[in-house]
């Protein structure tokens, strides 16, 4: 059952692009630009990437974070590869910290890093000189470990949220810590404390920071197959042992062997620091507003049935030429052969694009100036769609890969 | 293609991992939309003890794409006449570097003018606008004082 902003969300107006892809070669030339030559950043079979979290202040900054197996790797584009650690099973980078959980080497346990996000200069910036912290005394990891960052600049706390095996089953905990202010290399830890008991199986993980509050979403499947997205917040302040859970809030149910069952809990933070919890619930895409108190009615996007993504508002300077550009908060949804960015300012009406977008395996959402860029693969190339019209990386030119 | 990515704001550099097995990579490519940008550039005429005078410059270029060479040129004539063709006086690689400072110095004689403008190149092609040493709006004219 959906509420009253469902029909607010349904009436808005969506502007249809006439997108039909004007296919461009490699390298080509465009009115909005030339795509550079793609550069390899790591070779050999690729885990998963982790979002670069330090998005580039100067030209060379964006860091990748990777990991090939049990291996957790970073690099800028310039410098060379540094094995952040071995024995890794998960793996999460969140604006400000990376974490993962460890097996085998050195430490078991939740491992954190804290970037330093000012200040740097040369070399490898980034990390701080903090050594990776153990943090639960009795680390048994689950089998399929979770793992998630709510973080923020601000010296207020923020918090590692992972899952643990006990003698009953998985539970989540969650630590708080505080670096007070990015340029601090201490990292304070807090007293872990569960969010979630065992029971069921718990599958998919989310954390974000709000202004002032630290919410967390995770995926529950009953062991009579139903599933449930469930969030919990509490508040922050700049003390790490303040954290104070809310009770559960159900936000999304749906029955075992439902059509669509209850999936992908993504936060996304608008310039005002508000939290959106988006997910694909049996109605469709949805997000409810989250606030230290816990979330608001859902707002219905429509149904999704291919990919989405969500972008964080974002703010990007421009080196060497003295601008700056804000970009709204953003989702793309793909349904069948059509793809809609959505943009959700903090002020002013939720507005939606549609793009067609035909084969559509993957999505990414992207800053382009002061507009947003659409890329998504049909499995064998990129292509890209901005507010300057649509044209084609140079990979998707070249021979297709599986 | 097995994962995308997107990050960046004022040039956004897409990520992505292609390839299957052992033959995967994780490449990222960047939407160069603009020329390099010149900067700083200066001049100094000077008169060493051991040598023979000459103009001394230096100048930064940067480009969210990277940089591909800079091209100086100068040319010279009697002052208030036609300064002459120009004529490239050396052309710097830079190898992709996004930022870039180079400083160089070139003879000059007592009564020629000298002009001198530099411009970049990055890695797609986009050429920069020459840059010249400017004094009220207008290319200032290097030459020996006196």
């Amino acid at each position: 059952m959906l509420a009253a902003g469902v029909v607010a969300a349904l009436c808005v107006p969506i502007a249809s692009a006439t997108a039909a892809p004007s296919v461009r070669g490699p390298g080509e030339a465009s009115t909005a630009g030339r795509w550079t030559e793609p550069a390899t950043i790591a070779k050999g079979e690729i885990t998963e990437v982790l979002a670069p979290p330090g998005y580039g202040r100067i030209y060379d900054e964006t860091r990748f974070v990777w990991r090939q197996g049990s291996t957790l790797s970073s690099r800028l584009l310039r410098t060379k590869k540094v094995d952040v650690a071995g024995g890794v099973t998960a793996a999460a980078a969140s604006r400000t910290a990376l974490a993962w959980h460890q097996s085998q080497g050195s430490g078991e346990g939740v491992h954190l890093r804290v970037y330093r996000t000012i200040g740097s200069s040369g070399g490898d910036p980034g990390w701080t000189e903090s050594r990776p912290m153990l943090l639960p005394e009795t680390y048994d990891p689950a089998a399929t470990p979770l793992l998630a960052v709510a973080d923020d600049i601000s010296a207020l706390t923020s918090a590692v949220v992972y899952s643990r095996t006990t003698p009953t089953g998985v539970q989540l905990e969650a630590t708080a810590y505080s670096t007070g202010g990015s340029s601090t290399t201490q990292v304070t830890l807090g007293a872990s404390q569960v969010l979630a008991t065992p029971g069921g199986h718990l599958d998919e993980l989310a954390a974000e920071h709000g202004a002032k509050f630290i919410a967390v979403a995770y995926r529950r499947t009953a062991t009579d197959g139903a599933t449930s997205v469930v969030l919990r917040t509490s508040p922050v302040t700049h003390t790490v042992n303040e954290l104070t859970w809310g009770p559960e809030q159900v936000v999304c149910q749906a029955p075992a062997g439902a059509a669509a069952a209850c999936s992908q809990p993504t936060f996304g933070r608008n310039e005002k620091k508000q939290v959106h919890l988006f997910l694909r619930g049996p109605e469709g895409l949805q997000y409810r507003t989250v606030s230290a108190s816990g979330a608001a009615e859902p707002v219905a996007l429509g149904p999704a049935t291919g990919p989405f993504a969500v972008m964080d508002a974002s703010w990007a300077g421009d080196p060497g030429r003295g601008k700056s550009y804000d970009v709204d908060l953003s989702v793309a949804a793909t349904r069948g052969n059509r793809t809609t960015v959505w943009r959700l300012p903090a002020a002013g009406p939720v507005v939606g694009t549609s793009v067609r977008t035909p084969g559509v395996r993957l999505l990414a959402l992207g800053q382009h100036g002061t507009g947003r860029m659409l890329a998504w693969s049909d499995g064998t190339g990129v292509t890209t769609w901005t507010t300057n019209g649509v044209r084609q990386s140079p990979e998707s030119s070249q021979t297709s890969h599986a | 293609m097995t994962q995308l990515g997107v990050s960046g704001g004022y040039a956004p550099r897409i990520w992505y991992v292609a390839g299957a097995g052992r033959s995967q990579r994780l490449a990222t490519t960047l939407l160069d939309q603009r020329a390099p940008v010149v900067s700083r550039l200066r001049y100094r005429v000077v008169t060493p003890r051991s040598a023979g005078p000459k103009v001394t410059f230096g100048f930064g270029v940067s480009d969210e794409g990277g940089l591909a060479r800079s091209v100086v040129q100068v040319r010279s004539g009697p002052a208030a006449r036609n300064p002459g063709k120009w004529r490239t006086l050396k052309t710097i690689a830079h190898r992709g570097k996004f930022d870039a400072f180079h400083r160089a110095s070139f003879p000059v004689r007592r009564g020629v003018c000298y002009g001198l403008r530099v411009r970049s190149i990055d890695v797609v092609g986009h050429r920069s606008a020459w840059e010249q040493p400017r004094s009220g709006g207008k290319a200032t004219c290097l030459s020996l004082p006196g």
